[in-house]
């Protein structure tokens, strides 16, 4: 009996101890709707997340002019510049591929398919291929039709896709995961089997890895290989030979020139059969540039986190940070912008 | 043994710890306020040691208005702030008594952990949309102490 009270006695001495040293209930934000899993719509997205949703509308808006020497394909109230007028000699070395006939810099994320479908259609020949990084349908096209969302024609596979969803640019799904909004990396078809190349183990991402990665899921170079009756049969990443932290170009056209298939197109006034670089943006930026040796990923220049109400969020009108007054820079800058 | 069996010894002996207890609790809370004194910034300083931390504060901006221990111990609970309290100050009495303090004083990595909670708990509402895995002086770098401006040095 002694032995149960004391130990009674105990006990409640050690509850009335501890529970004042229990921390307060962690802040967590109120869910309003549950996003289900395969939801492709964005709108359905945005009514958990209307912030980061109306931001990512304005992507179809042009930014302001003036403020970027490079990037001036959207500007308001300025025309659509097209590269081969700025450099005429492009047209000639680009003569017999797409992008000698137009090469124009695509608008915003929002408006990635209906510029495919506008631009002149020697730039679509590839296939289903162009639609990898323009549709978040993508990685649900490639695993059902396998080969042949490759080799068929544009058109035709952006046919398969729901019609309410057929000008639907790259949208939420492509970079997060739905139950919590944590990053994913969706197309495995290419990027997955690129970072295979690289030796890098996707479990293994942090956080910060992934703000780049999610980016670098479409803005790398690539290379459509083809057969021989000029039908694409693949999109790759021509990574061989490269390390994380260190993808070079010197590789990269080391295999692109060691792969036959990778000879996309033929340059009508030489005859040499051709493979393209396009856009290594992730590459170039990660091999070792300043930036990315502090640490600092895609999204902390081009989403940088501004003040929405009582929120930060990360700004989800993915633009030139130029063009958005050096507004992510002066994180880490002390300098003004001027 | 058997004289500490006796109702007398147990007495006495209970009695002489409360009284101990009440004398340390006076100390601490009472007049003397020594539990306060303790966590203000200037009894952290005055340990010279800590001089350029304190300078570079003392200049700083919004954060001038918060002491070193709402930073730099956790303040979830009472309990577990006065138990890093201890320890924190025990290995601080340590290291300056035995002269092993780095030239270049920086945050350990449990240190860094209770930095950043600490940003949370009052920037709460401001990074419930956010990703707060990043330390937040990691772009916020004006924060740090030898950052602020006020120190020549990095």
């Amino acid at each position: 009996m002694k032995m149960l009270q004391s130990c009674a006695a105990l006990a409640l001495m050690a509850a009335v101890t501890v529970a004042p040293g229990c921390a307060p209930k962690k802040v967590e934000p109120v869910k309003t709707a549950e996003i289900a899993d395969g939801t492709i719509d964005p709108a359905q997205w945005g009514k958990v997340y209307p912030v980061e949703y109306e931001l990512w509308k304005k992507t179809g808006e042009p930014t302001p002019a003036g403020k970027s020497k490079y990037k001036k394909g959207y500007d308001v109230g300025e025309e659509r510049p097209d590269k081969l007028d700025e450099y005429p000699f492009l047209a000639l070395l680009y003569n017999g591929w797409g992008f000698g006939v137009e090469y124009r810099e695509p608008r915003g994320h929002l408006h990635m398919i209906e510029d495919q479908l506008e631009v002149d259609p020697g730039r679509i020949k590839a296939g289903g291929s162009c639609l990898t990084c323009k549709t978040p349908y993508a990685p649900i096209l490639q695993g059902k039709m396998g080969n042949d969302y490759f080799s068929k024609p544009y058109k035709e596979v952006l046919a398969k896709i729901p019609k309410e969803h057929q000008m639907l640019g790259v949208a939420c799904i492509d970079c997060h995961n739905n139950q919590d909004m944590s990053l994913k990396l969706s197309r495995g078809f290419t990027l997955g089997k690129a970072l295979e190349k690289l030796g890098v183990d996707q479990a293994k991402l942090t956080q910060q890895d992934k703000r780049s990665l999610v980016c670098a899921q479409c803005h790398v170079t690539y290379s459509i290989p083809k057969d021989a009756n000029m039908h694409s049969t693949d999109v790759f990443f021509p990574w061989e030979g490269s390390k994380w932290g260190h993808i070079t170009i010197e590789d990269i056209i080391k295999r692109l020139r060691s792969n036959p298939p990778s000879g996309e197109w033929t340059q009508s006034v030489t005859g040499f059969k051709l493979a393209f670089i396009r856009h290594p943006e992730f590459e170039l930026f990660s091999n070792n540039s300043v930036h990315w040796q502090a640490g600092v990923a895609c999204s902390d220049c081009h989403m940088p986190y501004i003040k929405v109400g009582t929120h930060k969020v990360s700004d989800h009108r993915i633009m030139s940070p130029l063009k958005n007054d050096l507004k992510a820079c002066q994180q880490c800058h002390t300098e003004s912008p001027e | 043994m058997q004289l500490l069996k006796s109702p007398k010894a147990i007495i006495t002996i209970l009695s002489i710890f409360c009284a101990g207890l009440a004398f340390v609790a006076f100390l601490l809370v009472g007049p003397p306020q020594l539990l306060a004194k303790s966590e203000s910034p200037d009894f952290c300083a005055s340990c010279h040691v800590m001089e350029e931390q304190h300078t570079a504060w003392s200049h700083a901006g919004a954060h001038r208005r918060i002491r070193c221990v709402d930073c730099h111990l956790p303040n979830g609970s009472h309990l577990v702030h006065y138990f890093w309290k201890s320890i924190d100050g025990m290995k601080d009495v340590v290291s300056f008594n035995t002269g092993m303090v780095p030239e270049r004083i920086t945050l350990s990595s449990h240190g860094a952990k209770v930095v950043q909670s600490n940003c949370i708990r009052c920037h709460a509402e401001t990074v419930s949309q956010m990703d707060t895995t990043r330390q937040c002086w990691g772009c916020h770098r004006q924060l740090r102490h030898r950052l602020t401006g006020m120190v020549a040095a990095q």
